[in-house]
C-alpha cells in the first residue's frame, strides 16, 4: 500500500501508466445482435439487449420502456456475493443508467409501436465478469456498445393487427441514439495531488475520493458523480472535465470502428480461445454396439455386479472389514469379466446381501470415499 | 460431422479458476473461487461448502429447469471435489451462459472441470460430461443417436440425456496395481463410471411392442456413445491444460 502511494506522490503509477493514461480497450461482439464483451485492462464485462412488445405505461402512452439490470457476479471478485447488490453496486449501477436514461440517447417515442397499447420494452441486462477496477466505465461503455449494435425487428401495423418480421424475411433496424455518453473516472490521490485516469482495483482501494464525469463525444457533459470522498476545487474539476471529453471522443472512435467491423450480420470479434479441437458428433463405436438392439451381449442391467464383484483370491478375513469395497473392486479386468457372464457370479467373501449387487447410478462410487474414510 | 470444441482457460483475473467453454454454438463462461472462508450459516466443520450458482444472460430469475442445472451442477461437484480436505471453507462456483445453443448442463459442467483443474481444486476424478440425444428418422434419415444436439436437434429428439462420467476406477488394495500407460497413449477402451446422469424423454416409442427390452437397449447404446465421447472430452481437457502450463 505505501508502496502505491509512494509511487504516485512521485508521478509513478504501479502498472506503469501515466496519471492522464488509460488501460487499453477492446471489444468483441461474439454472438447475436445486441451482444457486447468490452475490456479495459482486466476488467471484462458482458452487456445484453433484448426486446420485447409490451403494454407502456399509463403515463407515457407514446414511449417505449428502458430498463437496466446490473449484474455484480461473484466471478468478478470475491467482494461480490450472490444476491443483494452492496451499495458500491447500486451506486455504479445508477451512474450507468443515468447516463443513457435522463441525457435521453435513445429515442424513446422511436420506440413506440401503437400509442397506448403497444410498445418497444428494451432491457440491457450488464454482467460484470471480471473486477479489475474502474467498473463504471466499462459498463457504461458496454451498455452504450452493445445498444448500438443491437437491431430490433421491423414491423408492420395493419389496422388491429401487428406483423413482426422475423429477420430471413426484413433485416432488422437499429435503434434511434442520438448521442453516445461514456462515463469516465479518476481516482483522487490528495497526498500527490493527482487525480488517475482509469483506475485499477488496487487504486480504487487507496484513493481518497473519485470523480466521475459522463460526457459524449461532443464534449457535452451528461452527468457527474462525486459521492463525498476529498473535496477538489471547481477549477481543478473543470480540468477533469476537458480531459474525460478527450477521453470520450477516444472511446467512442474506438467503438465505431469495432462496429463497423461487424458490418453484415455475421458475429465479429470471436473470443480469443486458448485450445480447439473438433469433436466427432457420432464417435465411432466399438462393433458390438453398432448395430441394432444387442441384448444378447449386454447383460441384464439389474444384475450388473459392479459393488460386490467377488475376488476369488480374497482371504475370508475380509468380514472384519465392515465395507464390501475392497472385495467389490476387483481390478477392473475383474469387473469386466463379469460383465459377460450372464448370471450372478459367487460370492466367496461375507459381502452384504444380493441387494448390495445392485448397481445404484444414483450413489457415489463408495469405495473412493471409503478408502478416504481408511486413510485418515 | 465435426462439433467444434474451443476453450478460453484462465480467462478471468479475480476467480482462482477460470474457463470459457464452446460447445458447437453453446457457449459457457465459468468460474471457482475457493477453497475460501465461509459465512457460520453455510459452514460445514468436516468438508467445504460448495456453492453453485448460473446466471443467465437476460433476465435474472432462474426457471426450475435452470435451478435444476444448478442442483445437478451441485450433487455433482460434492462428489467429484476433495472437500474432506478443507473443512470449514467455501468454494463457489459460477457459470454464466454467453449463448444458448442446445441443452446447458453438459457444457457448463465441462466449463466448471476445466475452471477447477485451472484452479487447482483438489478433485477425486476429472468429470467428463455428454450429450447425446437419440434422433427421431425422418425422411432420408433412420433413427440414430448423436452427442452434442444443436438446438434444432435437440427439440426435435424424443429423448436427450446428459451423462457425467468418471476416469477413475478405485482399486482394491491387494489388487495388482494397473499397468503404467506411457505418456500420449491411451488404454483402450478404459473402464469408466457414471457419476450423474440426466435423461428426458422416451427411450423407445410409446406403441414398441417390448418396450421394456427395447429402452433398454435405446439406453445401453445411448451411455455406450456417451462414454464413446467422453473419451475424447478427456483428452480435450488434456490437451488445454497442456497448452496453458506451456504458455505460461
Amino acid at each position: 500500500m505505501d508502496f502505491l502511494l509512494a509511487a504516485l506522490k512521485e508521478g509513478i503509477r504501479v502498472d506503469g501508466r501515466a496519471p492522464t493514461e488509460p488501460r487499453d480497450v477492446s471489444f468483441s461482439f461474439p454472438h447475436e445482435r445486441g451482444h457486447a464483451e468490452v475490456k479495459m485492462g482486466n476488467t471484462r464485462v458482458l452487456a445484453c439487449i433484448s426486446a420485447e412488445i409490451l403494454a407502456p405505461y399509463p403515463d407515457r402512452p407514446n414511449e417505449g420502456i428502458l430498463s437496466f439490470t446490473t449484474d455484480f457476479s461473484p466471478m468478478a471478485s470475491p467482494a461480490f456475493e450472490p444476491g443483494r447488490s452492496s451499495e458500491r453496486g447500486i451506486e455504479i449501477s445508477r451512474v450507468v443508467e443515468r447516463g443513457i436514461r435522463e441525457t435521453r440517447a435513445i429515442n424513446m417515442e422511436s420506440l413506440c409501436i401503437l400509442a397506448g397499447e403497444k410498445v418497444w420494452s428494451v432491457r440491457c441486462d450488464l454482467h460484470v465478469l471480471d473486477d479489475g477496477g474502474n467498473l463504471m466505465d466499462c459498463l457504461s461503455l458496454a451498455a452504450m456498445a452493445a445498444f448500438l449494435h443491437f437491431r430490433k425487428p421491423q414491423l408492420s401495423v395493419a389496422g388491429d393487427r401487428l406483423i413482426v418480421y422475423p429477420a430471413s424475411l426484413k433485416d432488422p433496424v437499429p435503434l434511434t441514439i442520438h448521442h453516445v455518453p461514456i462515463a469516465v473516472t479518476f481516482g483522487l490521490f490528495t497526498a500527490s495531488n493527482l487525480a488517475v485516469l482509469d483506475p485499477t482495483t488496487e487504486e480504487e482501494a487507496h484513493m481518497d475520493g473519485a470523480l466521475t464525469v459522463t460526457i459524449n463525444s461532443r464534449g457535452v457533459i451528461c452527468a457527474i458523480q462525486k459521492a463525498g470522498g476529498a473535496p477538489i476545487t471547481q477549477p481543478q474539476i473543470l480540468a477533469l472535465t476537458g480531459q474525460a471529453a478527450q477521453r470520450a471522443k477516444q472511446l467512442v472512435a474506438i467503438l465505431t470502428d469495432a462496429l463497423k467491423a461487424t458490418g453484415g450480420p455475421a458475429a465479429e470479434g470471436e473470443p480469443e480461445w486458448t485450445h480447439e479441437a473438433g469433436l466427432p458428433s457420432v464417435p465411432a463405436m466399438p462393433a458390438a454396439f453398432a448395430s441394432g438392439p444387442p441384448a444378447a451381449h449386454m447383460p441384464a442391467l439389474h444384475t450388473r455386479p459392479i459393488l460386490a464383484a467377488p475376488a476369488p483370491a480374497l482371504s475370508p478375513p475380509a468380514a472384519a472389514n465392515p465395507s464390501p469395497s475392497p472385495a467389490a473392486a476387483a481390478s477392473p479386468a475383474g469387473a469386466k469379466e463379469a460383465e459377460g457372464r450372464s448370471s450372478p457370479p459367487p460370492t466367496p467373501s461375507p459381502t452384504p446381501s444380493p441387494t448390495g449387487a445392485q448397481k445404484k447410478k444414483r450413489g457415489p462410487p463408495t469405495s473412493l470415499r471409503e478408502r478416504a474414510a481408511g486413510q485418515k | 460431422m465435426e462439433i467444434p470444441f474451443r476453450c478460453d482457460l484462465g480467462c478471468l483475473n479475480r476467480a482462482d479458476g477460470s474457463a470459457r467453454l464452446c460447445i458447437g454454438g453453446t457457449d459457457i463462461m465459468a468460474s471457482v473461487t475457493g477453497p475460501a472462508p465461509v459465512p457460520a450459516r453455510k459452514e460445514s466443520i468436516d468438508k467445504a461448502t460448495i456453492e453453485v450458482s448460473l446466471h443467465k444472460k437476460i433476465g435474472g430469475v432462474l426457471d426450475n429447469a435452470e435451478t435444476e442445472i444448478e442442483v445437478l451442477l451441485k450433487h455433482t461437484l460434492e462428489n467429484c471435489i476433495l472437500t474432506k480436505l478443507h473443512p470449514s471453507t467455501l468454494i463457489t462456483v459460477t457459470v454464466q451462459l454467453m449463448n444458448v445453443e442446445g441443452p446447458i448442463f453438459g457444457v457448463a459442467l465441462n466449463a466448471v472441470t476445466l475452471a477447477l483443474l485451472d484452479a487447482g481444486v483438489p478433485l477425486a476424478y476429472t468429470p467428463a460430461a455428454v450429450t447425446v440425444a437419440s434422433l427421431a428418422p425422418s425422411e432420408g434419415a433412420p433413427a440414430g443417436m448423436c452427442c452434442w444436439p444443436t438446438k434444432a436437434q435437440a427439440e426435435a429428439s424424443p429423448c436427450v440425456a446428459q451423462f457425467v462420467f468418471s476416469n477413475v476406477l478405485p482399486h482394491a488394495a491387494g489388487a495388482p496395481a494397473p499397468a503404467p500407460t506411457t505418456p500420449g497413449e491411451e488404454p483402450a477402451n478404459p473402464p469408466v463410471e457414471v457419476v450423474s446422469c440426466h435423461l428426458a424423454g422416451q427411450l423407445c416409442p410409446l406403441e414398441s411392442s417390448a418396450p421394456q427390452q427395447a429402452g433398454a437397449a435405446a439406453l445401453v447404446q445411448l451411455s455406450e456413445m456417451a462414454r464413446e465421447s467422453s473419451l475424447g472430452v478427456w483428452r480435450f481437457i488434456r490437451e488445454a491444460l497442456a497448452n496453458k502450463t506451456h504458455s505460461a
